[in-house]
């Protein structure tokens, strides 16, 4: 939480975040919080926003600048969680270095508020506690229930 | 080098305004709704009841 970070706008109830990554090139990048068929279940969606509205997903930027966008990705992620108490936020990753990344920008998230965050990684169907040098296909992030003493 | 980095920021910044963004908006929800449900229609019946279990707490929340 200590790192750098974007300030960002959004839309209305906080779902939807854009900011300026502003490393080797100015890049415009969107968080998309979306409902998904399950009750209070969201799913993320990450990426460079273009000019004509499109978002792109797989693209690598290599900005130089993955701490900022990390860290503001996980502002977002607390801003909307704090909005949305009892939802559930999926992120998928799009590949292995993708999983390795979000895996460790999770962990530093954690060490800060581990209290107040519940994190579960998927490698298949089942959920675990994270664990070093596995590569989780998907992860599960919510508010923990006990730690929303405010 | 310099040059088209300043180039590229001056890029970024000439699209993106607050007016812009509203007269996208439509266009870039739809398009995040879109990427979300190909995703979710992915997911396994087992993956959506392991979600269900998870957020009916029976599952430990220990980090």
């Amino acid at each position: 939480m200590n790192a750098a970070f974007y300030g960002t706008d959004w839309y209305g109830e906080r779902l939807t975040f854009w900011f300026k990554s502003m490393g080797r090139a100015s890049i415009v990048k969107a968080i998309m919080f979306r409902p998904t068929s399950e009750p209070d279940i969201y799913e993320i969606a990450l990426g460079d926003l273009t000019s004509d509205g499109l978002i792109d997903l797989e693209v690598r930027s290599d900005n130089g600048d993955m701490e900022e966008v990390l860290s503001t990705v996980a502002k977002a992620l607390l801003f909307f969680l704090s909005d949305h108490l009892g939802a559930q936020v999926v992120i998928e990753a799009s590949s292995d270095s993708r999983s390795r990344l979000y895996q460790m920008a999770i962990k530093r998230e954690l060490e800060n508020l581990g209290d107040c965050l519940a994190v579960h990684g998927f490698e298949g169907e089942n959920p675990e506690v994270l664990q070093r040098g596995k590569n989780y296909k998907r992860f599960v992030v919510s508010l923990r229930k006990d730690g929303l003493e405010f | 080098m310099k040059a088209r980095v300043a180039d590229q920021h001056d890029t970024a910044a000439s699209w993106l305004t607050a007016e812009k963004l509203e007269e996208l908006r439509p266009i870039i929800e739809a398009n995040a709704q879109a990427i979300v449900d190909k995703e979710v229609a992915a997911w396994t019946p087992e993956f959506r009841a392991a979600l269900r279990k998870l957020r009916e707490g029976g599952i430990e929340n220990r980090s």
